[in-house]
């Protein structure tokens, strides 16, 4: 763990403790950091495609990790039968390969395909903010 | 028109300021006893440049030594005689605002978690392994997985709980979303007597050293923006 003060520069001036290793601690602190926030997407036509494919793996590995907690508790709650958890097993653990396929076909890493929605009410901030941007151009 | 940085306590300026947007001059626009805090410009809006918004924090952290100050947010540009009604209208409420904030800081924390999104996997079968039990081994080794994240994501907000609670003791207000369990990363607002900045980052350190799974950030002192937004001329 590293504990720095004093740095140089408007912002260092402002940071009194850093502590850790986390790169967004480590990154200059502002009020107005948007790092939290999702991503947009890229609107040049190539990066556009890229980042579209990113979202759509996204949106399939978002809800097999859904399907899987749902598993999960379904499991624990001992409501199924030894056959039927092999079974959820099996079709959990191979939508797994395949999305660790097609993410290897697609040269993603696993943190490319966080959707970083935060807490709904976050979400809820983000969309406001987007729409009062929109209005007032 | 008046670009306004702030409304401090006081008619006359006893801070040494620097120069305000634009190389311009910082002067007061005097309403009775307290004063915004200007400088005269032509433009209409002001272009929210990282040069002209630290210009802005600048001028308030050097007011700040030596008033009591209600920081306007980036970019508010006034009539002479708006901002006249303005602080007359507002002023019961604006003195209030002040004493509040006097002699007082904001330092903001920001928690980070210091543990990998997702933990290691166990490993779980290939589904080309023969046997009856890989799907049911796959399903454990998920369940083991996830019970780990949670022991680990419960410890943080655990040190969460604990790092705000003894932060707030050292401070005058303290603000933070107390709705539901803290999430991180996380964000919160203290409002800090000066003279009480070196304690309170330094119990901030202690803190961070003693909690190994959350890395903590403490910024400021900043103008006390998140503790004047109830006086209607704040952002």
């Amino acid at each position: 763990m590293t504990v720095r003060r004093g740095l140089g520069g408007d912002m260092d001036k402002k940071v009194l403790l850093r502590s850790g290793t986390d790169t967004h601690a480590e990154r200059p602190l502002d009020r107005t950091d948007s790092s939290l926030r999702p991503r947009r997407l890229e609107t040049d036509s190539e990066a556009a495609a890229d980042d579209l494919v990113k979202l759509v793996l996204a949106l399939v590995e978002t809800v097999r990790q859904l399907v899987e907690r749902q598993a999960i508790r379904r499991v624990e709650s001992g409501t199924l039968s030894e056959d039927e958890v092999e079974r959820l097993g099996l079709t959990l653990l191979r939508l797994e390969e395949r999305m660790n396929e097609l993410k290897a076909q697609f040269g993603l890493e696993e943190d490319g395909l966080s959707l970083h929605l935060g807490t709904a009410r976050e979400l809820m901030d983000v969309l406001t903010e987007e729409d009062v941007g929109r209005t007032g151009q | 028109m008046l670009y306004v940085y702030g409304i401090i306590d006081g008619n006359e300026i006893r801070a040494t300021v620097p120069g305000g947007h634009h190389r311009s001059c910082v002067t007061v626009h005097p309403v009775g006893d307290l004063a915004a805090a200007v400088s005269d410009t032509a433009r209409s809006d002001m272009a929210a440049t990282v040069e002209n918004v630290w210009c802005h924090d600048r001028v308030l952290d050097a007011l700040m030594e030596r008033h009591a100050v209600l920081p306007m947010r980036f970019g508010i540009i006034s009539h002479r005689d708006q901002l006249t009604a303005a602080l007359k209208r507002r002023r019961p409420a604006l003195c209030r605002a002040l004493r509040r904030v006097s002699g007082k800081v904001e330092i903001a924390v920001r928690m980070f978690s210091k543990l990998p999104e997702r933990t290691a996997p166990i490993r779980p079968p290939c589904s080309g392994e023969k046997g009856p039990s890989s799907g049911t081994a796959y399903l454990r080794s998920r369940m083991a997985n996830r019970r780990r994240t949670t022991q680990l994501c419960e410890r943080s907000r655990a040190a969460v709980v604990s790092l705000l609670a003894r932060l707030e003791a050292l401070s005058a207000e303290a603000l933070w979303d107390r709705e539901g369990v803290p999430m991180l990363p996380f964000e919160a607002s203290f409002l800090v007597a000066r003279k009480a900045v070196p304690e309170f980052v330094d119990t901030a350190e202690a803190l961070a050293l003693h909690h190994r799974d959350i890395a903590v950030s403490c910024t400021g002192p900043w103008a006390p923006y998140s503790f004047t937004t109830d006086v209607g001329m704040g952002p």
